[in-house]
């Protein structure tokens, strides 16, 4: 029964806060704060995804390039790739190595060099394709060391270098977003607070009176606290809806761009996972609860300096 | 010997860095005493009261209540003292969004009163004071008078150990303040300490209890009947 007197729709209201100004601009100044906050958290957990994406198929990647010797020497050559061979799969953390056909060279440098007859004039290099099993602990400046010592030509092309260029652009972004999220968090409090200093000022006589007839602090602060519950819930609804449906729409775009002409050109794919869409969900529910801590908090400390 | 409901010693009040309205105002009452609480406009009256009630904290002295120190008492007490004192205000200070019904219930369910027990009690007192028609009335539609008895109603549900009254009669016909005087004293009967501050000489004189005089922020204890 105790438990069931905090449920807000229960509790006595001695004070008519409903009927309060704050109690109509409050769940639109609520909506709008959770609809910036979930579109803010959606982003991050957006750019979060992508770069756990680029990280796994992308940074387990390595390319070796062999130039043949100086000379044409196809027998060097071959020794050359050997000895590259034997040292990248000897490599702590290499899962395997082997060399691109020279077929496929070719075919990758057509679109740049012209065709076939063209290709063959040209001292094309080996290239050996490198599949790290671990890649953060894959020791790449001593295995190109290693390598280099074979011939000084011998070069590796890691995409981990430009992806760590790009991984650390895109968590700005991230940063940003996070710090849309926390904004929004302190601008909920802060509206909170204006608009419970305002109600305790509209309703200072009633709370006067009822502190003199004995009315604890917490009395009075549970009223305003569960108004503010209701307000923020009232809000948080009117907010996550608009956001949850443009949510949806951008991962259906996202979704045909990714598939379409564009064959995602215009960045990663835009898809949450079922627990990103619940964590969305929560952020109603968390700027509620920080109303109604909000609310709490200030009454008790108002009301701290009554007698 | 009991210790007195209300004990003042010395107390001193003033209001931010003005002139001091109370000074050195020293008096006891015993547990089922009835006082008169009289003086000129401007005297103190209201905020001895204020005193008594924990609206206010004094300047200086000591205040105790129901044996308690007031000074000494953390502020987590002062609500559980305060449901032990009803407080008929001035300007009736009832909540306007209530009905009357829910206006002379407040004390009973702050006191925590299981909903039987507020039914039977305020109704039946209501229905005492003459306002049984106006259950679900709301205050701002009664005259003053109905306002003034709702009041009273409210501070006396609870059946208060003190009860502290601030011209409770001032708006009624001398009928129904007499009548109210007799409810008074039934409450006094049962216990209750009783101060009521008033201007009617009238009342003063047609009920035996001892007058605190006021003059100037200084008290002094009347045991006669008249007024000065």
């Amino acid at each position: 029964m105790r438990l069931l007197s905090w449920w807000p729709w229960r509790l006595s209201r001695d004070l008519p806060l409903e009927r309060d100004e704050t109690s109509r601009f409050l769940p639109w100044i609520v909506a709008f704060i959770v609809f910036l906050a979930a579109l803010a958290l959606a982003a991050a957990l957006v750019v979060d995804e992508a770069v756990s994406s680029w990280n796994r198929g992308l940074s387990s990647a390595v390319s070796v390039q062999v130039p043949p010797p100086a000379g044409g020497d196809v027998a060097a050559g071959e020794r050359r790739l050997a000895a590259v061979l034997q040292v990248v799969r000897a490599t702590p953390g290499v899962a395997g190595a082997e060399q691109v056909p020279e077929e496929k060279v070719r075919a990758l440098l057509e679109p740049w060099l012209g065709g076939a007859g063209g290709l063959d004039a040209l001292p094309l290099p080996a290239l050996v394709d490198v599949r790290l099993a671990d890649p953060d602990n894959v020791d790449l400046a001593a295995m190109t060391a290693q390598l280099q010592a074979i011939s000084p030509e011998i070069s590796v092309d890691s995409h981990r270098l430009w992806l760590d260029e790009l991984i650390g652009r895109v968590r700005w972004a991230q940063i940003v977003a996070i710090g849309v999220v926390l904004l929004n968090g302190l601008a909920a409090f802060g509206t909170v607070v204006f608009a419970t200093r305002t109600g305790l000022m509209v309703h200072q006589r009633i709370v006067e009176v009822l502190h003199l007839m004995g009315a604890t602090d917490r009395y009075i602060a549970r009223q305003f606290a569960m108004q503010a519950l209701r307000l923020g819930l009232r809000g948080g609804l009117i907010g996550i809806v608009p956001a949850l449906l443009a949510l949806v729409l951008v991962t259906q775009l996202g979704g045909e761009w990714a598939g379409g002409d564009f064959g995602g050109w215009l960045g990663p794919e835009i898809a949450l996972r079922p627990w990103q869409w619940a964590l969305l969900l929560l952020v109603p529910l968390v700027t509620a609860a920080i109303a109604v801590y909000t609310a709490w908090r200030t009454v008790m400390r108002m009301l701290e300096r009554l007698p | 010997m009991t210790p007195a409901i209300v004990r003042f010693e010395n107390v001193g009040l003033r209001y931010g860095l003005g002139a001091e309205v109370l000074r050195d105002v020293t008096f006891a009452l015993q547990r089922g005493s009835f006082h008169f609480l009289s003086g000129p406009t401007g005297a103190g009256k209201t905020s001895l009261l204020k005193l008594m009630y924990l609206a206010l904290r004094p300047t200086r002295g000591l205040i105790s209540l129901f044996g308690n120190d007031m000074a000494s008492q953390p502020r987590e007490a002062m609500p559980a003292l305060r449901r032990n004192i009803g407080v008929v205000f001035q300007e009736f200070r009832l909540l306007d969004h209530l009905s009357v019904f829910d206006n002379v219930a407040l004390p009973l369910r702050l006191a925590g009163a299981p909903a039987k027990r507020v039914q039977d009690e305020v109704g039946e007192l209501l229905n005492w004071v003459g306002l049984s028609e106006k259950l679900q009335a709301r205050p701002t539609t009664l005259s003053g008078g109905e306002q003034q008895r709702v009041a009273i109603a409210r501070a006396v549900i609870t059946r208060p150990r003190l009860l502290l009254a601030d011209e409770p009669t001032g708006n009624l016909d001398e009928n129904l303040a007499v009548r109210l005087l007799y409810l008074f004293e039934a409450l006094n009967r049962l216990g209750t300490t009783i101060v009521i501050a008033t201007h009617s000489k009238s009342l003063v004189r047609q009920f035996e209890h001892p007058v605190l005089m006021l003059s100037n922020g200084q008290l002094r204890l009347s045991k006669t009947r008249t007024v000065a």
